[in-house]
């Protein structure tokens, strides 16, 4: 069960994240922001990220929200893709081989409609090499929980993340919508239950109109909001999570530049994600990863280790 | 429908501005790797400002190329096309390109072109003129719009006009003009029709070329994330007259399309 198309690099900046996902550098490209890889490997080094999270796999092949399926939003953007995607055969067949080249840790974003399908998806990939995670959304409609949404209720994510502890030694990550109470409560039994971190956040529920059609913006009304307009509300999210759980924390919400990735470093993330601003600048992974490998293999730097966390309140 | 290959992100400065009709500037740009890969039909995904509003790339067919220097043409009905007409010569864009597939101009399957454009859809067909005309091959504009103002042709030679309140040109809009047109057209030879517009004109039009087996390329529109094949942002969906159904990535499988598949 590796994962190692990827040549070790000694960076002052690698960080293990635990269970075998060891990132040479702390910056990953979002789920739903990247495809499969193959797209943006010609406008951005991949190998120079630590990680790469996919799209979204469902068991069946998936083609999404009818459009209008996205808008812009001050400083931000609302989408509802509705988690399209090649489903489990083809992403086996057609993407794999490709993100096995590529010189990063490839993270599996997986999205069900019920446990049944998450296992299934796990333990198709479990025999597939090059992977080196899951990352668990577990923000779509659960159609056993009448609509419920899972990553809502502790005792869902309970259930989900103990039943695939069982079934993969692969490193479990799983990723935590802002649209709840309390998202320390959902961590918290997302650690308890076996996960190896958590990533944060996903989008924030948003909705765009225009006042002259009277119509919403978007064909499924509302969307989940991204970009530097959700920045504050992540990096609160964050704070408020890695203070609550031990396992390492991935931050992501709106990173779009050097300094905001260190913000998200020093309220308690472990490793970063960019999304929405792979749409606008292509390399800016390979871009912020080369600058935060540079700030800390300058003579006198922190070290990593001892920089994660330590904001001063 | 050939697809490009070598997308670059080029920094450039806008090299020269000026007004092409009532809310529209054509702008011009060096970007050497995207003018020498360019193919009519393409497009490109401008980062209008350094700020995080605009946020995305807005994207804009290529309207001309000419050396190391690539031309569009902005119709401002917004934010981001309002700060490109208004910007001014030196001001620093960055551009990626060439995006997307381009027209079929060398099927050797016709034997005149007929360029039919609505509006501000007539901004790719003066880059698509030039490569017919490089390659010989005879050529016939259908430019329609609302009113004379409307009406985009500076640059263009061949060009009939429709104008749905008649202020200049046919008294009706370009399906009308093309089909007043089509007689003359198909008795000197094949004809292809290569067209740009609002989709329900593009739909029109696709219905009209089938119904007569006339062979048709449209460059459709749709909002754009990314522009590249990375946020799934810009699915349209097509359906023939065969009640065929398809979804597809307008930029990365489009923007031009067969006519056949949006028929119904
Ligand atoms: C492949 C392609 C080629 C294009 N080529 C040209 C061109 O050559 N010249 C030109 O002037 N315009 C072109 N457009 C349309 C242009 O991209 C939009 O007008 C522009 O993005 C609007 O930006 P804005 O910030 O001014 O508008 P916003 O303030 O974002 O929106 C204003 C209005 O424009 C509409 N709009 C927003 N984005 C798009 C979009 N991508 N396509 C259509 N309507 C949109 C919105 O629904 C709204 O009604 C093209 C679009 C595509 C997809
Ligand atoms: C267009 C789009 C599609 C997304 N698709 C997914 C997805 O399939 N699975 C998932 O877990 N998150 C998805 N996300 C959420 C992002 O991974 C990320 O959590 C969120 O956008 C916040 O980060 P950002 O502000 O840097 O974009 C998507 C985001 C966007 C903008
Ligand atoms: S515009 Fe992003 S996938 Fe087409």
């Amino acid at each position: 069960m590796t994962s190692s198309t990827t040549t070790t690099i000694e960076s002052p900046a690698a960080v293990s994240l635990g269970r075998g996902l060891d990132l040479h550098s702390p910056v990953m490209l979002a789920s739903g922001t990247v495809s499969y890889g193959e797209e943006l490997s010609q406008l951005c080094d991949l190998s120079k990220i630590g990680g790469l999270v996919t799209k979204a796999i469902s068991p069946e092949p998936r083609t999404g929200n009818p459009p209008q399926r996205i808008a812009e939003t001050s400083c931000g953007m609302i989408n509802a893709i509705g988690l399209a995607n090649v489903g489990l055969d083809k992403f086996v067949s057609d993407k794999v081989p490709f993100l096995q080249t590529i010189g990063t840790r490839v993270i599996v974003n997986i999205a069900g409609k019920s446990i049944d399908d998450y296992c299934q998806v796990v333990e198709r990939l479990d025999a597939v090499e090059g992977i080196a995670a899951y990352e668990l959304n577990l923000s779509c409609p659960n159609v056993k929980g009448e609509c419920m949404i899972m990553g809502v209720s502790p005792d869902a994510t309970r259930e989900i993340v103990s039943t695939l502890r069982k079934l993969t030694g692969r490193h479990l990550m799983v990723k935590l919508t802002p649209n709840v109470t309390s998202i320390s409560a959902i961590a918290l039994a997302a650690e308890q239950a076996g996960a190896d971190s958590v990533s944060l956040i996903n989008t924030v529920v948003g909705m765009a109109v225009d006042h002259r059609t009277r119509k919403p913006l978007l064909k499924n009304v509302t969307g989940g909001l991204s970009g530097p307009a959700i920045k504050p509300i992540a990096l609160a999210k964050v704070w408020e999570v890695s203070r609550a759980v031990k396992i390492p924390v991935v931050g992501m919400g709106g990173i779009a530049s050097f300094a905001d990735a260190m913000e998200f470093l020093l309220v308690g993330a472990s490793a970063i994600q960019i999304g929405t601003m792979n749409f606008v600048y292509p390399d800016i992974g390979e871009k912020i990863a080369i600058a935060i490998d540079e700030f800390f293999s300058a003579p006198g730097a922190p070290k990593f280790s001892e920089y994660v966390g330590s904001l001063i309140v | 429908m050939l697809q490009t290959s070598t997308i670059s992100d080029v920094r450039t400065r806008i090299s020269a501005i000026r007004p092409a009709g009532t809310d529209v500037s054509i702008l011009s740009m060096p970007c050497p790797a995207i003018a020498a890969a360019a193919r009519p039909g393409n497009f490109v995904n401008i980062k209008v400002s350094a700020a995080d509003q605009p946020l995305l790339r807005r994207p804009f067919c290529i309207h001309n190329v000419e050396g190391d220097t690539i031309d569009v043409m902005v119709k401002n009905v917004g934010r981001g096309t309002s700060l490109l007409c208004e910007a001014s010569c030196g001001e620093s864009l960055l551009v990626l390109g060439p995006l997307g597939n381009s027209f079929g101009t060398g099927t050797g399957d016709f034997d005149t072109a007929l360029l039919v454009s609505g509006g501000i859809g007539t901004a790719p067909m003066r880059f698509l003129e030039k490569t017919l005309a490089a390659a010989e091959i005879s050529f016939h504009h259908l430019v329609g719009g609302r009113s004379r103002a409307d009406l985009l042709t500076s640059g263009l030679s061949n060009v009939s006009t429709a104008t749905d309140d008649g202020s200049e040109g046919f008294h009706g809009n370009v399906v009308q003009l093309l089909e007043k047109h089509l007689a003359e057209q198909t008795a000197a030879g094949r004809v292809k029709v290569f067209a740009c517009g609002p989709n329900p004109m593009l739909k029109a039009l696709a219905r009209f070329c089938r119904d007569r087996a006339i062979a048709c390329e449209l460059s459709l529109e749709s909002v754009m994330g990314c522009g590249v094949g990375i946020c799934y942002g810009c699915m349209v969906e097509l359906s023939n007259a065969d009640g065929q159904k398809e979804s597809i990535l307008l930029c990365r499988e489009g923007p031009v399309i067969d006519g056949e598949r949006f028929t119904a």
